[in-house]
């Protein structure tokens, strides 16, 4: 089979945006949230490992170049599959149609899928880009550097609520994720369905529940 | 003799394809409860034709479960509420007194309507004529034992063989996607030695049909396997996936 075939065909669109996903999830969402939980651990830790990641340059560099790349192939395939899959109805149910509350978090992949893409321009702004802009880095009187940063804007009531819906739908985005890409790459033999589900839920639960602790954690000091 | 219900039928009338469709309202009353869905259905088309009304098109053949020509979606369910069974072996038993019964025709861009509830699901074919069969000489019967097949094989073989080709997967799915179907046909030859020899050009050639007929993309919902009257397992589509991809890198 050509290379094209596989790639234009509905199983290579599938298995392309399951690859891509699951190197998102293992090399960018599971070390973020370990980076990111570090503020647990006070403003030097989350600071040093701020300075860590700085310190690499050239080699992050690269690696988040990956993560654009990334990024960018699962999201045009997932908007090629969507729209095929509308137009494979041009004619929709005109009564209610049973689904099974399993299926929820599938259904709703596009949609979270979009709505945590809009967080990550946001994010991208906020962060990565606005650099550490001296008076936001402030905290208590002290300049606390990126620490500082995230207690600021934790600060404010709309980011915390925003941030933690958007974690809620990071989770659902997962649940779903992980265990329908090994489903596509055929990574999930018929008599471990059960624990590979499990494992997916418990995937979003704690990605979930580990970002909003780091919110508890602003909330309470 | 059952007992007897009074019913409201909401049941979808669209004389072709092109006219406009609209749900029609029916009393019905004294159906069994031993009828089945589609006897429940002959009774209202034989009310309608001493009426002088045009009977409700709809499709049966073998009304024993095998044949996988009926099908619509009851109440939202293709096939019906029940669980592993087609239209034709749902009994009336299962609905209440005065129940209000909606019937809608199954709905997927590459299965269009013909009239009322009966569908062209001749595109299901034309993904079998691609490759669902063996064109190797086999021969007459091997000898037992001659040819050994491991028994989780044999069985899952037989599993994927129970697919009537009702087309219920991909009008549950809620992408229209045939991907349960095709899974099944494609996997009850891939467990087989004697499906081998083909087996990267038929799964290649199955699934570039599917995907021309204008069937959607399985989003892995998982709602094709809840209506499969056959109760064909989603492992199938996992399957599916790797000979798919086994056919990429041979
Ligand atoms: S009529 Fe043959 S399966 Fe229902």
């Amino acid at each position: 089979m050509k290379i094209s075939k596989y790639i234009s065909s509905s199983i290579g669109k599938k298995q392309i945006i399951a690859f891509s996903g699951l190197v998102l999830i293992a090399i960018f969402i599971l070390p973020h949230l370990l980076g990111n939980l570090q503020i647990l651990r006070g403003a030097q830790a989350f600071n040093g490992y701020a300075k860590l990641l700085h310190s690499m340059g050239f080699v992050l560099e690269i690696i988040e170049a990956f993560f654009a790349l990334m990024f960018v192939v699962h999201i045009v395939f997932t908007i090629i599959l969507v729209t095929e899959n509308f137009r494979a109805r041009s004619i929709r149910y005109k009564s209610a149609i049973a689904s099974e509350p399993r299926s929820f978090a599938s259904r709703m992949m596009p949609y979270t899928g979009a709505i945590i893409l809009l967080f990550l321009v946001v994010h991208l702004y906020d962060f990565a880009f606005a650099k550490e802009a001296a008076t936001s880095c402030v905290w208590r009187g002290e300049d606390l550097g990126l620490y500082g940063m995230v207690m600021n804007s934790f600060a404010n009531p709309w980011r915390l609520g925003g941030y933690a819906f958007i974690m809620l739908i990071v989770g659902l985005h997962l649940s779903h994720a992980l265990q329908s890409a090994l489903q596509t790459l055929n990574l999930r033999p018929g008599r471990y369905v059960f624990w590979f589900n499990l494992l997916s839920y418990f995937l979003g639960i704690s990605v979930t529940v580990g970002f909003v602790s780091i919110i508890i954690y602003a909330v309470v000091h | 003799m059952g007992k007897k219900l009074a019913l409201t039928l909401k049941i979808w009338r669209q004389e072709s394809n092109k006219a406009k469709g609209k749900f029609e309202t029916y009393k019905l009353k004294d159906i069994d409860t031993d009828a089945s869905f589609v006897e429940m259905l002959d009774v209202l088309n034989e009310e309608l034709a001493l009426a002088g009304k045009q009977p409700v098109a709809f499709e049966t053949d073998c009304r024993e479960g095998i044949c996988g020509c009926c099908g619509a979606m009851v109440n939202g369910h293709a096939h019906g509420p029940q669980r592993e069974t087609t239209l034709c072996q749902l009994h009336m038993r299962l609905f209440e007194n005065n129940d209000t019964i909606i019937v809608e025709p199954f709905r997927a861009k590459a299965m269009p309507l013909i009239k009322d509830l009966i569908i062209d699901r001749s595109s299901l074919t034309r993904i079998i004529a691609k490759g669902g069969y063996v064109s190797v000489r086999t021969g007459s019967a091997p000898d037992a034992n001659s040819i050994l097949i491991r028994k989780e094989n044999a069985e899952a073989a037989m599993d994927a063989a129970q697919c009537i080709g009702c087309g219920a997967c991909a009008a549950a799915c809620p992408n229209a996607a045939a991907m349960l179907y095709t899974a099944a046909k494609v996997s009850q030859l891939a467990l087989l030695p004697q499906g081998h020899p083909e087996r990267e050009k038929r799964v290649s050639e199955m699934l570039t049909q599917m995907d021309k007929e204008g069937f959607g993309n399985c989003s892995n919902s998982y709602e094709c396997e809840i209506v499969c009257p056959k109760g064909i397992s989603v492992t199938n589509i996992a399957r599916l996936n790797k000979e798919y991809l086994r056919a990429l890198l041979n």
